[in-house]
């Protein structure tokens, strides 16, 4: 019988122990010991977001500056300053475009803001009748950038004949309109979101107090908006749709590539894209605590190497192999598509590692439901 | 002390008479967890989240042909677990009651496997027991309308049913614990507990290693250990002790649900008879203290009762054994095995289809077909990946396919090791019908193959 009282002994006396013990003063060896900070990750992705926010819409305040000018003088210099402000406006969009989380979500940001590709027969339409509801579903896909680059390179051939659209066409003031309504969108959408990630705002408070694992968890939103975007955006629009790797056909769909009226800058911005998802893993400061810091603290392993090393280096390989991408990449689909499906395979394997291997080192949940603890 | 002494008394023990209280007990307690769970259940919305939002179900084999009602049919099976539960306790048609509890129940359990639980599983098994035990024959309102005779003893051997499928639970789970992975590498605790530094009071210590190998080791010998220890008189006090602080830590640290309060409850059965006896005269029980008579149903059933029970915790759960490969990767014998908390383990995947006349492979995600939850357990589960399969199968079909190829490239991360290859991406699984047999199409667990080495099937078409 003596045997079997060893048993809850130890019970009871680990609970003492548990009990008794308050945070240990003395500082202990910090490499066996993970140190967990997940409000200090959630303040540091905050900042990061905020600025990307606030470059976004300084990009958006030059495109406007120059849309004003184009409105009071349409002229060929003018539409070209324009597609330029225009372009970096797109640049910039794509360090924000992952956060489809919290207000971003509700303004349907994402879908609003850059579906391609875009629907030219319905921004036609709406042109023409010159009533609409840009925020309506159906127009979706008739707004945004990519409406706007029909709209600023798709709608004739030369520059001349397009300017001309705007100032003498029977329509010209209508697609004028569009244009600034489009504009405007985006404008109205991208203050709202600086305002909210604005440090010490009420949903920035949320967002770092949230610190849990749990699927509603700041961090659980988070990563889920991200790894979404990574996987569904950067991965499937901007390279595996044009490229052909989700059809029976396989035939390249080139005219499903971003930008496509611009063509020859889709390549540039899935460079970027790919850039700024890795600056969301990196943290965009060395110092910065990060999902790559993080990893590390935790000691996670991928199959015998260390999981934030593999990860690094399949970021460096995919960005090395988007330099065999060239634009314009409507083009080098139909005539290089192995190539492009290489590179969207090396795309691919960063959502493995991502989704995977870092979600389950941080043992999100995805559920609210009762789990057996597996 | 020879082998027949042994024997004879505990046929002695097992044929005892013992006062009804223990089994009123057990039946208040019961009716009361469960009517609190469905609640739960109900309230956290789990219903419209789990049965009504999905498009599909995954199916448990050999119970494919149980379909989902709609929302209303839902909800009423819903209200008459909980009525049937209220039923239970209060003693009121109590047979007719049992029955009905335990059909809709396991009705309810069967309809997702998404939604497996062990302890779901347990309340199965233990509904249907209930079904054949004579609960009602003591303080219940049967007694009262006149429906049953009171009764006031019983043989104990009916009442040990229970205790020995608490028994099961628990030893069983403890059994599996007895791993190299539990054990030395202390996974999946290791990875478990640093999430929690932020619990008061024990947090700090969580994320020291030495912690997650005392847990570690600490449940695998609570398991073992904890229903021998609650069933003698000498030692039940710690035992029990030792059940309300190991179970409520379990309840800070995981999301496990009813589980605990289960558990809890149900090692106060393990309390003397004359205990039961006590707290039920709080509620005014009294012990009529007349004979209850063995007559023929129960009498004839024990056996075979008995015989369920140790087959189902003591002989099933081993066919795992059966299978080649990592019980844990493979999971071939996993469920219906008492086996709780054992690993993290987490996947992805895409399926390919293949219209046999077209070069190429289109990819298809499972978010298309099924919510996060479901889809989270289908990519770390084989048989229910093959289903997956089926499900794509059957909607490129209706779509015009005539024979649509199914494959699949899953990655598994086991106890965060890292993903590697889960499922042969080569094998057209349109082909394949699930069964007992092993899958040979699982990829073992020590051919690593990781997705920075994977060449991908889009990679190569064929003309």
């Amino acid at each position: 019988m003596k045997t079997l009282r060893i048993f809850p002994l130890i019970a009871l006396l680990s609970t003492l122990v548990f009990v008794a013990c308050e945070k240990d003063d003395e500082p202990e060896d910090p490499s066996d010991e993970v140190n967990f900070d997940r409000q200090s990750l959630l303040t540091d992705l905050s900042e990061q977001v905020k600025n990307s926010y606030i470059n976004f819409d300084n990009s958006l305040e030059e495109l406007n500056s120059q849309l004003s000018a184009f409105n009071d003088d349409v002229n060929t210099q003018n539409l070209e300053n324009l597609r330029t402000a225009w372009s970096n406006a797109l640049l910039e969009w794509q360090a924000v475009a992952p956060y489809q989380f919290g207000l971003a979500s509700n303004l349907i940001m994402e879908e609003s803001s850059n579906t391609f590709p875009t629907d030219v027969d319905q921004i036609n339409g709406n042109i023409s009748s010159g009533s609409y509801n840009l925020d309506a579903p159906t127009n979706l896909d008739a707004t945004g950038f990519q409406a706007m680059d029909y709209l600023l390179h798709g709608i004739a051939n030369t520059d001349a004949d397009i300017v001309d659209l705007y100032a003498n066409d029977a329509l010209a003031s209508n697609r004028l309109d569009y244009l600034n309504t489009i504009a405007d969108q985006l404008n109205e959408k991208t203050d709202l979101l600086v305002a909210d990630w604005e440090s010490g705002s009420s949903s920035v408070t949320d967002f770092i107090a949230n610190d849990g694992i749990d699927n509603g968890s700041s961090l659980g939103l988070f990563l889920n908006s991200w790894i979404q975007s990574y996987e569904a955006i950067t991965r499937t629009n901007k390279l595996g749709t044009p490229a052909g790797a989700l059809t029976f056909s396989m035939i390249p769909q080139p005219q499903t590539v971003e930008a496509l009226y611009e063509n020859d800058n889709s390549v540039a911005y899935l460079v970027q894209s790919v850039a700024d998802n890795k600056s969301i893993y990196m943290g965009s400061n060395p110092e910065d605590v990060s999902f790559d810091t993080y990893l590390r603290e935790l000691n996670a392993m991928h199959n015998g190497e260390l999981l934030a090393d593999v990860i690094v280096a399949q970021f460096e390989v995919a960005e090395n192999s988007l330099s065999q991408l060239q634009d314009p990449l409507s083009e080098f689909v139909v005539n290089e598509q192995m190539t492009a499906l290489e590179v969207f395979a090396e795309l691919q394997d960063l959502v493995t590692l991502l989704k995977t291997d870092m979600m389950s080192s941080f043992a999100i949940e995805v559920t609210y439901v009762d789990t057996d603890g597996d | 002390m020879s082998i027949r002494t042994v024997t004879s008394d505990l046929k002695a023990y097992f044929n005892r008479e013992i006062d009804f209280s223990s089994l009123v007990f057990f039946r208040i307690a019961f009716g009361i967890l469960m009517i609190t769970g469905q609640i739960r259940f109900l309230a956290n919305d789990w219903v419209y989240e789990l049965y009504v939002q999905p498009k599909y179900f995954l199916k448990y084999y050999g119970f494919e042909w149980i379909s989902v009602p709609d929302e209303t049919g839902l909800y009423i099976l819903y209200a008459l677990s909980i009525v049937s539960a209220l039923f239970i306790s209060l003693g009121l048609f109590y047979r007719f009651s049992s029955i009905i509890f335990f059909a809709v129940f396991t009705y309810l359990e069967l309809m997702d496997v998404s939604n497996y639980l062990n302890h779901y599983y347990f309340i199965t098994v233990i509904s249907f027991l209930m079904i054949f035990l004579p609960l009602n024959k003591a303080f219940s309102l049967d007694i009262k309308f006149g429906l049953v005779k009171e009764k006031g003893l019983i043989q104990r051997k009916y009442f040990m049913l229970l205790l020995i499928c608490i028994t099961g639970l628990y030893f069983m789970a403890g059994l599996s614990k007895l791993n190299w992975e539990w054990l030395f590498e202390a996974n999946p605790m290791k990875i478990w507990l640093p999430q929690k530094v932020d619990t008061p009071l024990i947090g700090p210590l969580l994320d020291e290693p030495w912690m997650a190998y005392l847990l570690s080791w600490l449940g695998a010998a609570y398991d073992l250990s904890v229903p021998f220890l609650l069933f003698f008189r000498r030692t039940r006090k710690l035992a029990l002790f030792s059940v309300f602080m190991f179970h409520f830590l379990t309840a800070v640290f995981f999301p496990i649900g009813m589980f605990p309060y289960i558990m809890m409850t149900f090692s106060l059965l393990f309390l003397e008879n004359d205990t039961h006896k006590r707290l039920l005269g709080f509620i005014g029980y009294k012990s009529n203290g007349q004979k209850f008579v063995t007559q023929g149903f129960i009498k004839h059933v024990y056996k075979p009762l008995m015989g369920f029970v140790l087959f189902i915790f003591f002989v099933f759960p081993l066919r795992s054994h059966t299978y080649p490969g990592d019980l844990f990767w493979t999971e071939q014998g996993y469920r219906f095995s008492w086996r709780v908390m054992l690993m993290e383990k987490m996947g992805h995947c895409y399926f390919y289809v293949k219209d046999p006349n077209q070069p190429g492979q289109k990819e298809v995600l499972p978010s298309c077909y099924l919510t996060n939850n479901q889809e989270r357990h289908m990519s770390r589960q084989p048989d229910l990946i093959l289903q997956m399969a089926n499900i794509i199968e059957e909607d490129y079909k209706n779509q015009g396919i005539q024979d649509p190829e199914v494959r699949v490239v899953s990655w598994v991360n086991l106890n965060g090791k890292g993903s590697q290859l889960f499922i042969d991406p080569s094998i057209d699984l349109t082909k394949i019908e699930d069964s007992w047999a092993h899958k040979d199409w699982i990829i073992p667990l020590d051919s690593v193959i990781s997705p920075v080495d994977f060449k991908h099937p889009f990679l190569s078409r064929t003309d």
